[in-house]
């Protein structure tokens, strides 16, 4: 859809199916990360979310890294991304959504699927992921997407105006931002909904601009719905506490 | 092409109004989950209704008997009309968008909606109140809760004289409900013109269910009589038989 558009009402019914109103944004790195940093940060958030029967937004993609051999062979490269996917089969309630901004025109790879991002210095390549329930791919028309990084701030800008829609709508529901590593996007995206007093739970030890925000503490002081967890235990007792699991 | 929608009013109680140019934005679907979550407790499979006709009814002590006795059992269910109020100087004109809030009253579990199209410039009085259009006669229905008003564009006038411009937006909105939430769609028809008569025929064009209260005047009488107007999903109730349509929609589980 293009990015302007309202949120859309078939995926707001679509929605409606997961077992509880309560959305998760989930949100942080998925560059400049390692292989064994990319399958903890699996580890720690399936750990968090395994029971949670509502709403999981996330960024859609999967990140294929390729071969050292050869530039022709890829494996998939273990990101968060992965997180929801893999929910999805325990979670039986749950619906993942995941939204995509398009910045530039997609390829189709009859192996890998639908490509949205080629990166040339190290070869890797980001695909729409293929096990998601519902995925939206945000541009600004059908001639034109967003090129160039500085876009990727679309995706959780779009995220802020579904939510804000859900909770002033929706009765008994609930919903936090989960973060894991990341940067300037995800940097931005914890301050949007910290301003908003809206529940965020930041992973301490997880890198980057997370980790850089729980050592803030002039900045948590200012921020009270911000909850540094210092491991999936600590999340999951606190998104027992916000609603998002039974 | 870029659709908008725009929040009026804060969200809290009293009638919630939005301005939109492509239908029934999305914040109207959490509505209607709402409205289910009220249904599933309720034991019932949910419904959406929109009530279809004259907006100067010559006899109003029948059609609100008629929908007391109709709806009786739908508290649980969202209720739809054309969300205005015709003013007159000892009140409103009894017209059909005002059986919202007369039901309302004794079905508080039930949630009322409604659209019209801005068919021309709307303006506001010297004490704040809201008119549609420029002879000070016609409001925004403040009883009715939730309010859509489509307008293709601020500037624009091209919906003028077009008191259907609404209609394929609130029966998508309808569809969709029954697509992909399971909603039961139903259309009661009293009285009417010709404007009902389109409503009524695309209604049953996407199958959902429609009564019509047979007796009740015009287009009921006439163009959506029995002989005119028929079909599997086509249910004609005499207009002093409103509990002929409680029987109905009990059988289809949607009311008590």
């Amino acid at each position: 859809m293009n990015a302007e558009d309202q949120p859309s009402s078939v995926i707001s019914a679509k929605l409606g199916n997961a077992e509880k109103p309560f959305f998760v944004r989930l949100t942080g790195g998925c560059g400049f990360m390692s292989r064994s940093d990319g399958e903890e940060s699996i580890k720690v958030l399936l750990d968090t979310l395994t029971g949670f029967n509502g709403v999981l937004l996330y960024g859609g993609t999967r990140v294929y890294e390729p071969s050292s051999s050869s530039l022709s062979e890829f494996s998939v490269f273990p990101t968060i991304l992965e997180v929801p996917p893999m929910l999805r089969k325990i979670n039986r309630g749950m619906m993942s959504f995941g939204i995509i901004p398009r910045l530039t025109n997609v390829e189709f790879d009859a192996d890998l699927g639908l490509i949205i991002s080629k990166n040339d210095e190290n070869g890797f390549l980001t695909v729409i992921h293929p096990n998601q329930d519902i995925c939206l791919v945000l541009q600004r028309d059908v001639d034109r997407g967003f090129p160039g990084d500085k876009y990727w701030d679309i995706e959780w800008r779009f995220c802020l105006e579904v939510v804000k829609s859900f909770l002033e709508n929706r009765n008994n529901s609930g919903t936090v931002l989960i973060s894991y590593n990341g940067g300037v996007s995800t940097g931005k995206e914890i301050e949007a909904w910290a301003n908003n007093n809206w529940p965020v739970i930041l992973f301490e030890n997880s890198g980057r601009v997370t980790t850089e925000f729980c050592r803030n503490t002039e900045w948590l002081a200012a921020h009270p719905s911000v909850f540094v967890a210092k491991s999936s235990e600590d999340a999951r007792e606190q998104l027992t506490l916000l609603g998002g699991l039974s | 092409m870029n659709h908008n929608s725009l929040l009026v009013t804060v969200p809290g109680p009293g009638v919630h109004l939005r301005v939109s140019d492509a239908g029934f934005p999305a914040d109207m679907v959490y509505v209607a989950q709402n409205v289910a979550d009220t249904c599933r407790k309720l034991g019932i499979i949910p419904s959406v209704h929109r009530i279809v006709g004259g907006m100067n009814v010559p006899n109003p002590d029948a059609m609100y008997d008629y929908f007391l006795n109709a709806f009786g059992g739908l508290n649980g269910a969202l209720i739809m009309s054309g969300a205005t109020r015709c003013l007159t100087e000892s009140g409103f004109t009894p017209s059909v968008a005002e059986v919202v809030p007369f039901v309302k009253k004794f079905l508080p579990n039930s949630v009322t909606a409604g659209s019209f199209p801005r068919t021309e410039g709307m303006t506001l009085s010297g004490h704040g109140t809201l008119f549609v259009g420029s002879e000070h006669t016609v409001i925004p229905n403040p009883e009715t809760e939730h309010v859509v008003i489509i307008q293709k564009d601020g500037n624009d006038d091209s919906l003028h004289d077009q008191w259907n411009a609404d209609l394929q937006f609130y029966l998508d909105y309808m569809q969709l409900l029954r697509d992909e939430m399971g909603f039961v769609p139903v259309l009661t028809v009293w009285e009417g013109g010709g404007v009902s008569v389109k409503e009524a025929t695309q209604g049953n064009d996407r199958g959902f269910r429609v009564c019509v209260a047979e007796g009740s005047g015009r287009a009921c009488n006439n163009q959506l009589s029995p002989a005119n107007f028929n079909g599997k999903n086509i249910h004609h109730v005499p207009y002093k038989n409103g509990t002929l349509q409680r029987t109905l929609m009990q059988a289809w589980k949607i009311s008590k």
